[in-house]
């Protein structure tokens, strides 16, 4: 159960490290420290761009102690993504809130030296280097291990830690087209079409922090060990594409794309109204669908075998969207919102990110939060998700500047001023 | 397929759903996948509509196998009284409650989080809903693709000449549903190693999907800029984009670091490119787009998709075929991962369903069954609560199961 007591680097301790990453003491000597349920946990991002930085962004959220290391000199590429304002770059901003940030250059010994040291009294590890890189520069799991038996390592790569494809380059797009999602998306006569986002990097850190999250429990729980979490981008979208699979497999059918028209339950769609605007329409179960009938006062098609299950309406797919696109043309947004809403029936404008800003369901919710930065003053960004009753997550910082937490964190490993700047000057921070 | 010896992180952790369709049944799922025992309620005789969707095999959806897999299934009406009386037995042996109702439903039939809290303080309560739990449109009925209309996705999602297309899956329900997951570890990280008891959690579909967003939020606060549909290419991040193969097929490729890009150029044999300044960043490449574009495309017209990827990969130049089920199902990575796993299902024999991610290396997931027939479980767990045979089977005479 003991982390880290067993370190081989007796001349380097210092007093003021602790070798335990207890969260039980759940210190938050921090002036900014969140109460989230993870506070006290400290995290080690030595990740790029987006799939494990969201992770960890997650975990910050919820108050654990991240520190993200990036290579001195270069950075992460995120800081020199699109767009920019001031010579900031938005998307760090929103990335790395929360975060601390150091350099550190894991390539030279002296930085794994500083490195390890680092990682006595980290709990969590998110890596997503090409597998194989780390072992190459000397940096194994099993030294990790030796360092700190109780550290949980996520190691986040393109096509995982196995298997022939492994040392492919694992970039978003291809990994998404890999998993079966691009394939399905977009219209029959044009290209399959890959999402507007990186999509697949957001899924894939939602399913590092639930690897996280269950190996924590299992270690601080029930006494467990720490363990190695393998994730990979493709299987993260490929889960998600779980119908596709045992349909292929037991009918032989290949999912196509569709446009609008892929789904699962009819009437389902983007429909336009009157006053030329684009809506979504959903009507998964019968009992949601005879009150769009009521509503359009079709209601004769509750008791038509034709039209009153979801089988046979899937069945005339095209027959009943026209009937409904029919009724969308003779009224205006506003007022199918408000007829609809009335009336139990899904439907919405789709948004963009003006509509977004002006939204009353937004500004209740509290979705977005403005957050102090330094050089652009305030900034907005999406706030913490899901909303706890008892240990709510804080956005407290904004994307730290490149090595700005690099003097905080190396002294307090002990090292002083005078250690900090010859590293500097040697390139290793 | 079963080894009950495994260590799975979240056994003995029982999670009660109470939820339809995707959003919470997915989450669910993948706590079962990692030991948690789900019982999943469903209303007698209807059951799921889910077991209705998309392609069916003797009348129960191919789907259904999947989203139910390694759940006890029990029937209940839970708006009578007699069934409200079942379910707070049940709840009061619980660990965490996920429901994706509209806002109120279950509170109208008695759950209120006071009933909740008083039944047991430990309880960890998930609402999955459309909206959220509160605000002016929280009483809306909400599902996934008003959630991904109203979080902003679906209006950057497809070709400026075209209506706003959906992706191929119901993404909205399923980060809602990944989020809830997070949500409820984290819940359980707090009440059993720090003490702290249950609580709420408030996922809202078009919340998750805000989520995603990345920097349009910064990008229209800071600079006014509303992000449009761009087809496939990354507005911002050149050259990430699809293109035709002189065999018809569709390569991605996704060259956008400024390394990966003057590997690029020298594989498309313009090494007079290399190191030009207009090419050397993203920020340039952003202004060169169309140039960059119409280079890439005359190249790969040229040739299969085989010979592009071959000579891509060769210089480990991101890029890919865009698979269907078929070629997922026959790749050797997939089955090296073990990501395709065939399971027996007394309704469909030999099943291939997805495999679980991610991969724990002390203590990974386990498929136990498929979705099993509604009521499956009733015996089983209504027992396990202290109800005798009599009483199970006199509710079942009165519909309540």
């Amino acid at each position: 159960m003991e982390g880290g007591t067993n370190s081989k680097h007796p001349n380097e301790i210092s007093q003021t490290q602790k070798a335990q990453p207890s969260e039980k003491t759940a210190g938050t000597e921090k002036p900014n420290a969140a109460n989230g349920p993870l506070t006290g946990l400290k995290v080690l991002d030595i990740a790029t761009v987006y799939a494990a930085p969201f992770a960890t962004a997650l975990l910050g959220d919820y108050g654990a102690d991240v520190i993200k290391i990036e290579l001195p000199g270069k950075g992460d590429p995120v800081r020199g993504f699109h767009p920019f304002k001031d010579n900031e770059s938005l998307a760090w901003a929103a990335i790395s809130r929360n975060k601390r940030a150091i350099t550190l250059n894991l390539k030279k010994e002296k930085g794994q030296h500083l490195f390890y040291q680092l990682l006595k009294n980290q709990d969590l590890l998110f890596e997503n280097f090409r597998p194989g890189t780390l072992d190459q520069w000397g940096v194994t799991v099993q030294k990790m291990r030796e360092v700190n038996p109780r550290l949980i390592i996520i190691r986040v790569s393109g096509y995982g830690q196995t298997g022939p494809y492994r040392t492919k380059a694992g970039f978003g797009t291809p990994a998404t087209a890999f998993s079966g999602y691009t394939y399905i998306s977009g219209y029959p006569d044009k290209p399959p079409l890959s999402p507007p986002i990186s999509l697949v990097d957001y899924v894939t850190g939602l399913f590092a922090v639930i690897g996280a999250l269950s190996a924590l429990y299992h270690r601080d729980a029930k006494g467990g060990a720490g363990q190695e979490i393998d994730v990979s981008l493709f299987e993260s979208m490929f889960r998600l594409l779980e119908v596709a699979v045992a349909t292929y497999d037991q009918t032989n059918h290949i999912t196509e794309r569709l446009g609008n028209d892929n789904t699962s339950a009819v009437p389902v769609g983007t429909f336009q109204t009157r006053d030329g605007k684009w809506m979504v329409l959903t009507t998964s179960t019968d009992r949601t669908f005879y009150r769009l009938a009521d509503v359009m006062g079709r209601s004769d098609m509750k008791t038509d075998p034709r039209y009153a299950t979801n089988i046979e309406r899937v069945k005339r797919r095209t027959e009943v969207h026209a009937i409904v696109q029919e009724w969308f043309k003779a009224h205006d947004a506003g007022e199918i919102q408000e007829i609809f809403d009335k009336n139990g029936i899904p439907v919405s404008p789709i948004y963009n990110m003006a509509d977004i800003f002006q939204d009353p369901q937004y500004k209740a919710r509290g979705a977005l939060v403005e957050v102090d930065h330094p050089v652009l003053g305030k900034i907005k960004l999406p706030n913490v998700i899901p909303k706890f009753s008892q240990t709510p997550g804080t956005v407290r910082k904004t994307g730290a500047s490149i090595g700005e937490h690099n003097f905080e964190i190396f002294t307090e490993l002990g090292l002083s001023l005078e250690d900090i700047n010859e590293l500097k000057e040697e390139g290793v921070i | 397929m079963s080894q009950n010896n495994k260590k799975l992180p979240l056994s003995g952790i029982r999670v009660v759903e109470l939820g339809n369709l995707i959003a919470g049944p997915f989450c669910t799922k993948i706590l079962a996948e990692f030991g948690a025992e789900v019982i999943k309620i469903e209303l007698p005789k209807v059951g799921d509509p889910l077991r209705n969707w998309r392609i069916l095999h003797n009348g129960t959806s191919l789907w259904w196998y999947v989203q139910s897999r390694n759940k006890k299934c029990l029937t209940l009406d839970v708006r009578t009284p007699e069934g409200l009386e079942v379910i707070k037995k049940l709840l009061k042996e619980s660990d965490v409650l996920v429901e994706n109702f509209r806002p109120g439903t279950i509170a109208k039939w008695g759950l209120t989080p006071e009933v909740l809290e008083a039944l047991n303080p430990n309880l960890i309560v998930s609402h999955i809903s459309g909206y959220g739990q509160n605000g002016p449109y929280s009483d809306r009925p909400g599902f996934g693709s008003i959630g991904e209309a109203m979080g902003g996705l679906r209006y950057i999602t497809g070709y400026p000449d075209r209506p706003p297309v959906r992706v191929g899956i119901s993404i909205g329900d399923s980060v809602a549903a990944l989020y809830s997951v997070i949500g409820i570890l984290l819940a359980l990280y707090y009440r059993d190693v720090k003490d702290g008891g249950g609580q709420e959690i408030d996922v809202a579909l078009y919340e998750a999907v805000f989520s995603l967003m990345e920097g349009m939020i910064p990008e229209y606060d800071k600079k006014g800029v509303i992000r449009e549909r761009t087809g496939s290419s990354f507005p911002g991040i050149v050259p990430t984009n699809t293109y035709q193969t002189k065999d018809g097929k569709y390569l991605v490729l996704a060259a956008n670091s400024d390394n990966i890009f003057q590997r690029l150029l020298k594989v498309m044999g313009r090494e007079d490119l290399v190191g030009d300044e207009r090419f050397l960043t993203n920020e340039n490449r952003v202004k060169n787009q169309d140039f960059i574009e119409s280079m890439i495309e005359a190249w790969v017209q040229e040739r299969t998709l085989d010979e592009c990827l071959k000579v891509l990969n060769d210089h480990a130049i991101p890029a890919g075929r865009i698979y269907n089920a078929e070629d997922i199902i026959h790749d050797p990575h997939y089955r090296a991962r073990d990501m395709i796993v065939e399971m027996e299902n007394e309704a469909l024999g030999t099943v291939k369903v997805p495999g679980i991610v991610p991969k724990l290396s002390r203590t990974p997931g386990e498929l136990k069954w498929l979705g099993p027939k509604i009521g499956e479980h009733n015996l089983e767990v209504l027992k396990a609560i202290g109800l005798s045979e009599e009483q199970i089977n006199q509710m079942k005479e009165r519909g309540v199961i």
